[in-house]
């Protein structure tokens, strides 16, 4: 690994989902026009109030899964990390969970790295975590493909090294 | 790799002191405008009845952004970086992670941390590093639960 032309983005915040009818919520990690992000480590916590899903995912620019990294059982509480070896998919499984031992590289606005949820219920939220080499800059965070009510989420962290 | 990077190399080994350590917490950074990579890193613990030991990510928060290593209670344990950590599937609710490429850290505040438990007095706890260092040594800072003294074996730049 060539760090010598990147730096470090680490950033933390956390989603609530607001609407009384509820939604999911969906933050997608993107390294912004003319730059690129590599994702080193990640991770998320649910809590909700009922049984539901977590997922870590690498869409690509029109929101189709290419891979998905993380994906436990419907559950009121769930943590899922990133980068995570996953061998329990071998070469005769039929599925898109993929690896991603190396982290993953993202370019350009629409290539996403996204931490999602079922339909959640009102106030349920998820705390996301990660550090990301950055090429030029930090990357951008959106809420905006969230479902219900998901205001733009001030982060505790956001630093550039 | 590239020719902009230094090597550091630290071997450092608490002891618990009179009436014992319950717990001491070292947090590996890389220091104000510095950046680090730790490509291997070992832990171990010497205990006198038995001990967890831990080695996590945490953020400028101090809290766990992916797990490393979790070891169950030992009278010796050993954790490493890195680690494919295989056992966690894409299928497990868990926060543990692989460390294949090691660990790239940045700042005062991102932190490893290496979590022993249940010490006692003259239980020791040593950690060995070998990181890229950008403009210079990382730094460890302990937070300690009662006494202890601090040995450092090996504290080199090159």
């Amino acid at each position: 690994m060539d760090l010598s032309e990147w730096g470090v983005w680490s950033w933390t915040g956390i989603a609530t989902q607001a609407n009384v009818a509820g939604g999911a919520i969906t933050i997608d990690v993107t390294a912004g026009a003319g730059n690129e992000i590599w994702i080193l480590y990640a991770g998320a916590v649910g809590t909700f109030a009922a049984a539901d899903a977590l997922v870590f995912q690498l869409f690509d620019e029109d929101n189709s899964t290419v891979n998905t990294y993380a994906w436990p059982a419907d559950a009121a509480g769930l943590t899922i990390s990133f980068p995570r070896a996953n061998t329990n998919i071998d070469s005769t499984t039929s599925d898109d969970d993929a690896t991603a031992i190396s982290g993953c590289r993202l370019v350009g606005s629409d290539l996403k790295f996204v931490c999602t949820t079922s339909a959640l219920a009102q106030n349920d939220t998820v705390a996301f975590r990660f550090v990301a080499l950055v090429r030029r800059g930090p990357g951008v965070i959106s809420e905006a493909r969230s479902g219900g009510t998901v205001t733009v989420i001030a982060p505790t962290v956001n630093e550039v090294y | 790799m590239n020719d902009e990077w230094g090597e550091w190399s630290y071997t450092a080994t608490w002891t618990s002191g009179v009436g014992g350590t319950t717990g001491i917490t070292h947090s590996i950074s890389a220091g104000a405008g510095n950046i680090l990579h730790i490509t291997e890193l070992l832990a171990s613990a010497a205990i006198a009845a038995t001990g967890t030991l831990d080695g996590v990510l945490v953020d400028e928060d101090g809290v766990v952004i992916v797990r490393f290593f979790d070891l169950a209670a030992a009278a010796a344990p050993y954790g490493t970086i890195p680690r494919l950590n295989d056992d966690v599937l894409s299928t497990s609710s868990a926060d543990e992670a692989s460390s294949a490429g090691g660990v790239v850290l940045a700042g005062a505040d991102l932190r490893v941390q290496v979590l022993p438990g249940n010490l006692a007095a003259v239980d020791t706890v040593t950690i060995t590093i070998k990181a890229k260092c950008l403009k210079g040594p990382g730094a460890v800072t302990t937070v300690k639960t009662g006494l202890y003294t601090e040995v450092i074996a090996v504290n080199e730049v090159y």
